[in-house]
């Protein structure tokens, strides 16, 4: 069964948080505020994506009209070796042995000022949850140290991972003791991750997918096998596969700015799939990976 | 769209399927910027020897050549860190090919404006935002750049390159002794009963910690690396005498810490170094060689 998440107000959060890549700006305020009046809580970003003042505008706009306050929702971001606002020629900087900046500067001050850049573009005092988004070689553990104080500090309800394999969660086990609480990977019915999701699920780790619905959106999973389970509870591909998520213990980050797709994504906590039902998802499963990580953190 | 920007698009497509684009500003990049092989069973690096030795085609292994020419084993080691994603995460085998010249190349570094099309920014060397631009520039609008004279050379390459010169003995030697007296020269070798230079030493230091952090990198992701020295023609192998061999071959691969890695020399094998329709010069394999040597191999390692 998934850990509970919940807000600072103390209200559970829903088993499916919202994926806001790439939205920016009036358009990522727009989508947070029409999922928080469809009753999402969980928003999911980086410091990387340039859509944290967005989100940063929609917290502020939300609790100007009273209608939801910040202690009523759950932000995630993650700490990638790109900045927000940040240009371009910060590429390179961030966790790379070779650059001036890492030489010259401690972990820690690079993990502070990125989260306080974070803060800053948030509108907000705290984070909720904050992932490493890839395990940078050479600086997972040192990353981590500083989260763990950051957590102890109060400026961060949540430390977790992004995209760890079990070797890199059990090195930071290893180093410092502390397990991530929560790790974000890509499983799909075709690329189950079956071994990372036991892991996971094992220590208690909370899994989230992002891009759940991706492959439903690329017709790369056969509707036609799941056409009765689809008739049998009156629900789309799509609620299969994120009902798919929760029952393996994921919670689902599907994006969309479609008002009717935030509301359907949403819609899946009033049936359950048989066991029987998720191995039958499973068994689609072939390995697929649709990103190359070794490109995107080399030596992970 | 305007027929400015066809003749731009058709100006890059023609630049982009010439010699000067594959060979000269961006050689060997290609397969990695069309690769997309997920569960890839067995893939070779190395250099350019590595890029001639081996051909997969038609056998019934998913492998890949991920060999460049004048490739450092450090740049060896970068191409794996960053392409490895692709290869089958339950067990895959990487073959190293090392030349007898490997062991000094590893003070080299990837560098060269080609790697920023092939790495992410955090494996190259001396990295900067802005070269990054200019070489991307150059990828996708060649039209900009393109020397007015490479089309004399296009032209010939296009013509000329499937028409193969196999050598005579006699030019076999000759090349064979061009090719050693070359690379003395390069690495500043005079007398190999001498201690190599400071500068040799470094790289040679270089070459084998690059390489032990390979193996070990391989070993701890379900890759089983294998080390190998690809066949050469007599004629070149006649003049690696046993002191050469000493300081070139063996002081390298006495420092792999891993004595479980497997590891053969090729260097003499009676069934390649004295046939010369399997070689195009003293030195690199020609295809019908790759094809044979390549079988060969993965015969060697069970993996046929």
């Amino acid at each position: 069964m998934i850990n509970l998440l919940s807000t600072k107000s103390g209200a559970s959060v829903p088993y499916v948080g919202l994926g806001t890549f790439p939205f920016q700006g009036r358009e990522m305020a727009d989508v947070v505020k029409s999922a928080v009046d469809a009753g999402y809580r969980l928003f999911d970003t980086s410091d990387d994506y340039r859509g944290e003042s967005g989100i940063g505008l929609a917290i502020s706009e939300l609790s100007s009209s009273k209608q939801v306050g910040r202690e009523d929702l759950f932000i995630q971001t993650k700490i990638s070796d790109n900045n927000a606002y940040a240009d371009e020629y910060l590429k390179g900087v961030y966790f790379n042995p070779e650059s001036q900046l890492m030489r010259r500067h401690s972990v820690e001050d690079v993990v502070r000022e990125k989260v306080e850049t974070s803060l800053y573009e948030l509108q907000t005092t705290y984070i909720d949850s904050l992932l490493i988004h890839y395990p940078f070689p050479a600086y997972l553990v040192d990353i981590w140290n500083v989260m763990i104080q950051l957590r102890a500090e109060g400026i961060v309800r949540y430390i977790g991972v992004s995209n760890f394999h079990e070797r890199h969660i059990s090195q930071l086990i290893e180093s410092t003791g502390v397990a991530p609480q929560i790790n974000e990977i890509y499983v799909s019915p075709i690329g189950t991750k079956h071994e990372l999701v036991e892991y996971c699920n094992k220590l208690g780790i909370l899994l989230m997918t992002y891009s759940p619905l991706m492959d439903v959106a690329a017709h790369r999973i056969p509707q036609a096998a799941l056409h009765t389970m689809m008739k049998k509870y009156n629900k789309s591909l799509a609620q299969i596969v994120l009902r798919w998520n929760i029952e393996r213990g994921c919670v689902p980050l599907p994006k969309t700015r479609n008002i009717a797709r935030l509301k359907e994504n949403l819609d899946i906590f009033d049936f359950s799939l048989t066991s029987e039902e998720v191995a039958q998802l499973s068994a689609l499963d072939c390995g697929y990976q649709y990103l190359v990580e070794s490109k995107i953190c080399p030596g992970l | 769209m305007s027929i400015n920007s066809r003749v731009k698009g058709l100006i890059t497509r023609i630049i982009r399927k010439g010699y000067w684009y594959n060979h000269i500003l961006f050689p060997d990049c290609r397969k990695f910027w069309d690769y997309n092989t997920f569960n890839t069973d067995v893939v070779n690096l190395g250099s350019t020897s590595g890029v001639n030795a081996f051909d997969y085609e038609g056998l019934p292994v998913k492998a890949a050549n991920w060999a460049l020419v004048r490739n450092p084993i450090s740049a060896d080691f970068a191409i794996l860190k960053n392409y490895f994603g692709y290869l089958n995460p339950e067990r895959s085998t990487v073959i190293i090919p090392l030349c007898p010249f490997s062991s000094l190349s590893g003070g080299y570094s990837c560098s060269e404006d080609r790697y920023y099309t092939l790495l992410y920014c955090t494996t190259i060397s001396g990295y900067t935002y802005t070269r990054e631009q200019q070489v991307m520039s150059m990828k996708n609008q060649p039209y900009l750049y393109y020397p007015i004279l490479a089309v004399f050379s296009d032209i010939k390459h296009s013509i000329f390159s499937r028409k193969h010169h196999e050598l005579t003995e006699t030019e076999m030697q000759v090349d064979a002794k061009h090719l050693y007296e070359s690379w003395l020269k390069e690495f500043s070798i005079k007398n190999f009963s001498d201690s190599l230079s400071l500068v040799n030493q470094d790289a040679l230091e270089d070459a084998a910690k690059v390489l032990n952090e390979m193996i070990s990198f391989c070993k701890e992701r379900n890759i089983v690396p294998v080390i190998l020295i690809p066949p050469v023609y007599h004629t070149l192998s006649e003049l690696f005498s046993a002191e050469v061999r000493k300081v070139l071959v063996d002081s390298l691969i006495d420092k792999v810490e891993d004595k479980s890695i497997w590891y053969h020399n090729y260097m003499d094998d009676p069934a390649f170094t004295n046939n010369r329709s399997l070689f195009q010069n003293s030195f690199l394999m020609n295809k019908k060689g790759a094809e044979l040597f390549t079988k060969r191999v993965l015969t060697d390692l069970h993996l046929l």
